[in-house]
This record gives C-alpha cells, structure tokens and sequence, in this order.
C-alpha cells in the first residue's frame, strides 16, 4: 500500500519533470539547416510558440541554420546538437539593434538557455566588412574610427538583459563581430563548459557580465581578441555580486579577466579560483573601479598566468560618475606566472595593438590607486613569478627620488600600460594601504636596472618571506612617502 | 532677355524633376538577385534609406530577388526592369499580418509606385502549401474551412491603404497564394498596363479596389481564379468614387468586373469602357449592393463578353449592414457575347466549383431586385448576344404561373446562379422599374422550353427594337405583377 503510494509520487514527479523539458525539432517548424535560406521569422516563430506552450527545447539537429536576429522567452531552451551551427547571417540588417545590436537577444524572460555541442557562429568578419561597405557608401551613419565600425553597428552573439535563470552550457561561439556575449542584469545565470572563440574582428570580448548576481562561470575556454572575462558595472545603483569564475582556460589579445572599464555601481563577493590564462597581451587580471563604483571582497586562488604581458593590475581612477572608486578586500592567492620579453600574443587575430614608443616592460604586479580613492586591504599569498627583465637605463628612466614625474592621470582609460615606464620590475604600489604580501618568490631573467619593488604613499602593509632572484640585487624595496612598512 | 528666362525656368524645372526621380540601385543595398538570400530587410533598408532622402526609385535588374514583407514607403517606386522578379518567399512566418497579409504592404503614404515590365511572383502554390502544413501541425490557428487557409493567413502580393497618388504601371502580377492586389480607400491611383496571372490558389482576385477614389484601371491584362477586377465597399462611409475602369481584357473563373460583394458604402461615378471578358465561370459584369450601400451613376460602354457563364447581374439584397441598399442610374450599352452550354473556365487553374445539382443554363442579363430596394433606371442599348439555351422542361422548370416559388434570398451571397433554375434563357428581371431595353439583339442556339424575356415586379420599363431568334418561339415576353411597360 505505502509503497503503491510512493510510485504514484514517483511517476508524478517523473511527469512534472519531462513536462518542463518537451524537445521540440526546429525541422518541426520549417525551419531549414542547407545554409542559405535565411530562418529568422521561423526561428522566432519556434520560440513564441513553445514558449506559450509551456516551455522546452527547440532542438537543431547537424546542419547549418542561417538566421538573423531572434529573441529567445520565457521556458525555452536553444538546444544545439554536435555538428549543428547556428549562422548569423552576413547581413548587417538582418539584425535587430536594441540597446545594442545582436543575433540572440532575451530581455526580461527567465529560465532560458542555450545548450549542446553545436555552434554558434556569427560570421563576424563578413558582417563587420559588409557594415564597413555600408559605411563606406553612406549607407549606415558611424564614427568609423580608426577604420572600424563602432560597437553599436556590429551584433553581438548573446545579448542578455534582466533575465533570471539562465543555463548557457557546451556551447561553441565562434566569429563574433563585436562582443562575444553580454548578460546584463541578469541573476541566476550559468555558463559552463562553453568554447569561445573569437578573433574575427576587432572589441571581441570573450564573456561580459554586467550587473549580475549569482553567476557561476566555469570550465570554459575562450580565445577572444578583446577582453577574455569581463565584468562590468554600467548602473550605479547595481553591481556585480555573487559570482564564481572557476576552471577557464583564456587566452586573449587584452586582459585574461577583468572588472571595468565601466565601474559606475560595484563588484562584490566574487571568487576566481583555478583559472588558466595564457598567452595574453595585457593583465592576467585588472580589477579597476575608475568611475565611483567599489570592488570589494574579492578572492583570487589558484591562478596559472602564461606568456602574459601583466600579472596583476589594481586600479582605482575617476573617470566618469560621482563620489569616490573604491577598491578593498582584495585576497590572491597560490598564484604562478611568467611575463615575456616577446609580445604575448603574437600571431594571434586581431592582435593588440603595439604602443607608440617601444619601452621597458611593466612590472608583474601593479596596485595604482589614486590619492583619493586609496586601494586598501590586499593580500598577496604564495605568489611566483618570472619576469624577463632586460630593463635598460639608457632606453627610459623614471629615476627613484622623481616618483613624481610618474603621471596621476585619474581620467584616463585604465590598462598596466596607461604610465608607460615605470622603476620597478616586480611589484610597484601607489597610494595603497593594509597591504599584506607573503610567500612572494620572483626572478627577473635578464639583467635589469630597475628594483624589484617600489612603493610610493603606501601605508600599513607587511611583506613576509620575499624571495627575490635577480642579477646585481642590491635593493628589494625602495619606499617614498610610505609609513608602517614591515618586513619580517 | 525673355528667351533666357525661359531657359532659366526650363533648367529649373528639369532639376525640380530630377531631384524626384533619382534611380537606386538594388545592389547598391546589397540586394542580392540570387534567389535564394532573403532580401527582406534589405530591401526595407533601401525603401526607407530613399523615402528619407527625397524619394526615388528602387530599380530591380535581371535576377530573382527573394523576399518577405516590405513596406513601401512615400516617394519611392519600385521598378522591376524586364527579367527582374520580386519573389515571395516560401515561408509563411516572413510575411506579417496587418489585418491581412502581404508581400508588399503600404498605409499612409503617398507617391508611391510599382513600375516597370519586371514580375512580382508570389509563389503562392507552394507558400499556401506550407500554410496547410504550418496548419495540419497546429502551428497555425486557421478555420480551415474546404481545407483552405483563410484568406488573412495567406499573404497577398499588394495591399495598399489610405496612400496618395499610386502609381502601379507594366509589372506582372503572378502566382499569390491570396488575392493579388488590394488598394484600400485609397486616392489618385493608376493601374496601367499590368498583367495578372493569377491562377494557382483559391481566393485569388485580380484587382481589389476598396472604397477608393479617383482610380484609373487600364490596359491591363488579368487571369485571376477569382474576381478579375473587384470593387468593394468595406466602410459605410466612404465609397468607391471616381473611376475609369477601360481597355482591359480579363479571363477569371468568378466575375470578369464586379461591384461588392462587400457593398457597405458605395459605389459612383464609374465609367467601365471597352474592356473584353472571356473565358469566365460567372458574370461578365456583376453589380451587386447587399450591404446597404448604393451603386449609381455606373457607365458600361463597349462590353466584349466571350465564353461567359452570364453577360450582366445585377442584384440588391439586404446582407449585413442597416438600411436599403440602392442601385440606380446603369448605362450599359453596346455590348457582345455568348453564353456557352459548356463550363467557360474550363481548363484553367483553380475553376470555378461546379454546382451540386445539374440545372439549365441561367439567363444572360439577370436583374434581381428585392422588394424593400428596387433597381431603378437601368438602360441596355444596343447588346447583342448567342445562349447556347437547351433549357430541357424535364431537368428542372420553374412553372411561368408559380414565378412565386423563386425565392427572395434578400441575405444570401449574390451570384448570377444564386436562384437556381430561372424562367427565360435572355433576360430575366425582377423588382425593378425604370429599365430601358433598346437594339437588343438575343439569339438562343438549341431550342428550350424557356421565354426569352420575363419580368416579375418590374414598373415603367421600354423595349424598343427587341430581336429575339430562338427556335420555336411562342411570346418575346412574358409579364408578372408589372405595370407600365411599354413595347415599341
């Protein structure tokens, strides 16, 4: 009797759950995997249609799916079997522009995903050299800087706003014309195993959050030309909060992972833990909060940084916005690296751009604050890094009693290469506070003129158990304007 | 001096003209003529681009340009060159719905045209096709009634409403899985020179003219499975006003040119002038008021009627809509035609349905008053016409003396074979006054049992110059509750 009872439950609940999950086969509803018939309305009308009829997964089998911009609702799931591709199409107005332009949008739906082995390609060359055509006929109107059509003109793959629940797993996005894939002010949102791979065209992040809560992104890869993962903070009255960023492998042409440029609101509770970057031109991680928003109770561990042009990069600033950037309760931790003499990303599409004048390389670690927004609360722990040193006195020199001559620039667009030369290798600190580094072990290859650390107006901080390798040493730490600096 | 003022003017003028018709290129917009890529949005990009900047034409040369809706827009025409084809795509969902659906679709705009020897092709057999399957799969929610899509979920090739100063000139109409062309309450429109070959679904009118005004319909050349050029009154306030309807040959498999069916406001000062009708399932000429509207003042000169299943019905009822509807003041005169024994559509692409039961052939000219709305002062002057007759009394007969037993149907659909079995095989009149028959000229092949004239209720009327040949002949007329008829 009690146990008829419990298969009854059993079957209920078996039933409640395929209820949720009705797959339904995207040939079902016309539309075409040969590759050139253009599936947009079809697509679209797919997703209405199973989203009113409670929800499930529009299923692609192998085969090449043309369309253009789509909205995914409420209760659907894009589910993209091995050897399925989703294709933009190559025309720029085949694409919806919202806040942005993009070829998948959801805004303001939940439980949404896009799952399977497939693809995700955007074509992103041809789309951003069709737009280039069009700018070039007075077709579209663009700033058309530096030869590229602005952001606005090109789609994105994913754009996301105020969505809730969100499973985004296995899949392969491949030639963006422009960012990877933005989730904004979404909650609840997971990105796991996904492959990005993106070095079509010119601003290809790999993953942007903006304003979200409770996100895990993890076992990823992703080769972007632009920034690898990206937090940003555009809404000063919301923040990034509660994510977790674990197991990614990123390579990419400017900064491993970031939080910024945008920083109006904050980034809080956020740990990124055993991630892998590689070959990357700028920062392993640059947490910058440059326009009055905070970063705080940030936990780093397990970081492997290779052939990077930067370690770590903190930075507060004042760019745009009102009241003070902050930047506190920063932990890193059991962290390797090695900065090359060659530029990281060589080879790789859409590079990043050499600077004007060759210079001297900048130092592994950065923590630049400004005086009125004072980086406070860092801990350093089990850090090893090689640099390649080979910094040359007669190439550039900040000498050490003229720490001033080094630049403020509170304004400027932030990024470890924005002071050029700087008189350290290893670690150089300004305007910080309650520091804590311990276990730091660093080698500079080749012989260089510069000291290991500098610090100027740095207050209340500890070094412990710093070992150094380096040619000719005769200093570690050159110290200006610094008070309860402690070695033990 | 004064002779180069002219010049002045002269050059003036020609810049006044060329700043309006300034020529684009399709490809300009990356257009492509392949017949496969899905032009929609593009083409909507080049029609709103030009309407924006002055106006101009869209020029279409050789190739197969595949499309969904567009929205034609002030100051722009499309102009398909010779070879150029505008063609509909197979896709049911890249087509919108305003109401109805469309490949092109304009409301509320003006100058605007549709020109050049180029074809506008709907594809309609196999669109409609994929509507029954969106249907039969419960994607689309459809009456279905005769397992026919409704007409609203089949797109239509035009659908103009409430535009200025339309021009449509030279292009040929084919293959729309609806009605071709629908010009909705609007205004200084020409129709010049066109070509429908409409022949490949149900419903498929070839020219709907709604409740518009100042219209001039010539020179066309029209193959539509249903109303070859239909005048509607879909509002009670407005009507049909103005228009030459000339020169035109038309083969349909319903009515050659018909007033209505939807006759809620009205229809006047309508001259239809030399047009030829063949080969035609119902009426050469059906002026049908049934919704409370009126039709007067309607010129009918030089009518070449071939191969028709009826010359001329004329009928008033009392459908939908509050009120009488009225007809008044019909100038029909010189006017030829046969009436065949056979199905005159035969052959062709979606006939005219065949009747439940077999019956004799209807009379040629038929007017069919209801009491409450009598036909008044309609004249036939000079119409000569062969019946193929062979009305056999023991297949069906409606007893002289019995002319009761035809019933009123004041509320059915109008149609020439709406009563069934009539009385006369030449003309047959009820509920009317004021007819004048002059030159008529009537001619019955085989012999039947049938008078050639009968009127029931009809007042005031003249025949002058009736020649009747008929074999076997007893009366020329035979007369029932009417008064006042004069035979000279």
């Amino acid at each position: 009797m009690k146990f008829k009872k419990y298969i009854l439950i059993a079957l209920l609940l078996i039933e409640c759950a395929t209820a949720g999950a009705k797959d339904y086969k995207a040939s079902f509803f016309g539309i075409q995997p040969g590759g050139q018939v253009l599936n947009t309305k079809s697509i679209q009308f797919a997703i209405d249609h199973i989203s009113a009829s409670g929800g499930g997964r529009l299923i692609f089998e192998t085969g090449k799916y043309l369309s253009g911009s789509i909205y995914l609702k409420s209760g659907v799931t894009l589910h993209l079997e091995e050897g399925a591709t989703l294709l933009g199409s190559l025309n720029p107005m085949d694409y919806d522009k919202k806040i942005w332009m993009a070829f998948i949008f959801a805004y303001n739906q939940q439980n949404i995903g896009i799952t399977g082995k497939g693809t995700i390609d955007g074509q992103g060359k041809y789309v951003a050299r069709n737009v280039v055509e069009m700018i070039e006929k007075g077709l579209i109107k663009d700033s058309y800087k530096y030869g590229r059509p602005s952001e606005g003109s090109r789609p994105m793959m994913l754009n996301f706003r105020e969505c809730k629940d969100i499973f985004v797993q296995g899949i392969t996005f491949r030639n963006s014309a422009c960012w990877n894939q933005t989730y904004d002010q979404c909650k609840n949102l997971v990105i796991d195993s996904v492959i990005v791979d993106n070095v079509a065209y010119w601003n290809e992040d790999g993953v942007d959050l903006v304003d979200c809560e409770d996100v895990r992104v993890t076992n990823c890869y992703i080769d972007a030309a632009d920034d690898g993962i990206c937090l940003k903070s555009h809404d000063a009255t919301k923040a990034c909060k509660n994510i977790l960023i674990s197991n990614n492998k990123i390579r990419t042409s400017a900064n491993g992972i970031k939080f910024g440029t945008a920083s109006r609101g904050g980034f809080s509770n956020i740990r990124i833990l055993n991630n892998v970057v590689f070959d990357t031109y700028r920062s392993a991680i640059a947490l910058e909060a440059v326009d009055c928003g905070y970063i705080e109770n940030i936990e780093i561990d397990g970081l492997v940084s290779q052939n990077t042009g930067n370690l770590i990069f903190l930075r507060t600033g004042k760019r745009w916005g009102e009241g003070k950037s902050r930047m506190e309760n920063i932990r890193i931790r059991n962290v390797t690296a090695d900065i090359p003499a060659a530029k990281p990303d060589a080879a790789y599409g859409y590079e990043g751009p050499e600077e004007d004048q060759p210079r001297n390389l900048s130092p592994g670690i950065m923590i630049m604050g400004i005086p009125e927004a004072m980086i406070s609360g860092v801990i350093l722990e089990n850090i090893t890094f090689r640099h390649a040193g080979g910094g040359n006195i007669h190439y550039a020199n900040v000498p050490l009693q003229q720490l001033n001559l080094i630049p403020e620039i509170p304004a400027k667009y932030p990024d470890f290469s924005m002071f050029k030369e700087l008189p350290a290798w290893g670690i150089f600190v300004r305007h910080a506070k309650n520091l804590q580094f311990s276990g730091i072990s660093m080698e500079c290859e080749k012989n260089d003129f510069r000291m290991p650390i500098v610090l100027d107006n740095v207050q209340q901080s500890q070094f412990k158990t710093l070992k150094i390798k380096q040619e000719g040493l005769k200093k570690e730490i050159y110290q200006n304007r610094s008070k309860g600096i402690t070695l033990l | 001096m004064n002779m180069k003022k002219y010049v002045l003017l002269l050059l003036i003028c020609l810049q006044g003209l060329t700043l309006f018709a300034k020529d684009y290129k399709a490809s300009t917009f990356g257009i492509h003529s392949d017949g496969t890529t899905l032009n929609t949005r593009s083409i909507q990009f080049a029609i709103d681009y030009i309407s924006a900047n002055g106006g101009g034409r869209l020029v279409f040369y050789v190739g197969r340009y595949l499309t969904g809706s567009v929205y034609l827009k002030s100051n722009v025409t499309l102009h398909l060159e010779e070879g150029a084809v505008l063609l509909g795509s197979l896709n049911p969902f890249d087509y919108d719905r305003k109401g109805f659906s469309a490949l092109v679709f304009a409301f509320n705009q003006q100058n605007i045209g549709l020109t050049g020897l180029g074809i506008i092709d709907g594809q309609g057999k196999y669109l409609a096709r994929n509507v029954i399957d969106q249907i039969e799969k419960g994607l689309i929610k459809d009456a279905y009634t005769h397992s026919r899509p409704s007409a609203e979920n089949r797109a239509m090739l035009v659908n103009f409403r409430e535009c200025k100063e339309v021009t449509v000139r030279g292009v040929t109409f084919r293959n729309s899985a609806s009605w071709t062309q629908t010009y909705d309450q609007c205004k200084n429109l020409t129709i010049d020179s066109i070509r429908v070959d409409n022949t490949v679904y149900w419903n498929e009118d070839g020219v709907d003219i709604v409740d518009c005004e100042d219209v001039k319909m010539t020179n066309s050349y029209i193959d539509a499975a249903d109303d070859g050029i239909c005048l509607k009154s879909h509002d009670a306030t407005k009507a049909c006003k103005n228009i030459l309807i000339s020169n035109n040959k038309i083969r349909s498999s319903a009515n050659g040119i018909k007033f209505g069916t939807v006759s809620a406001g009205g229809f006047v000062n309508i001259k239809i002038l030399n047009n030829v009708v063949f080969d035609t399932y119902r009426s050469a000429i059906a002026l049908e008021a049934v919704d409370g509207g009126y039709i007067e003042n309607v010129e009918i000169d030089g009518l070449q009627s071939i191969n028709t299943g009826n010359l001329i019905f004329l009928r008033t009822g009392k459908r939908w809509g509050e009120g009488k509807s009225r007809m008044n003041n019909i100038r029909i005169s010189n006017v030829t035609a046969d009436i065949p024994a056979k199905k005159p559509d035969a052959g062709y692409g979606y006939e005219g349905p065949e009747e439940d039961e077999p019956r004799n052939i209807s009379p040629a000219i038929i007017v069919a008053g209801i009491p409450e709305s009598v036909i008044s002062n309609v004249s036939f002057k000079n119409i000569s016409f062969r019946h193929a007759g062979g009305g056999n009394i023991q297949y069906a007969n409606v007893p002289l003396d019995k002319l009761e037993l035809i019933p009123e149907l004041p509320a059915k659909y109008p149609d020439f074979s709406m009563f069934k079995e009539l009385p006369s095989w030449g003309i047959f009149a009820k509920h009317a006054k004021g007819l004048q028959f002059s030159g008529i000229s009537m001619e019955c092949e085989r012999k039947d049992f049938r008078v050639p004239v009968v009127l029931d209720d009809v007042q005031e009327s003249t025949f002058s110059g009736l020649k009747i040949k008929q074999a076997g002949k007893k009366k020329d007329i035979h007369q029932n509750n009417t008064k006042g008829i004069l035979l000279k």
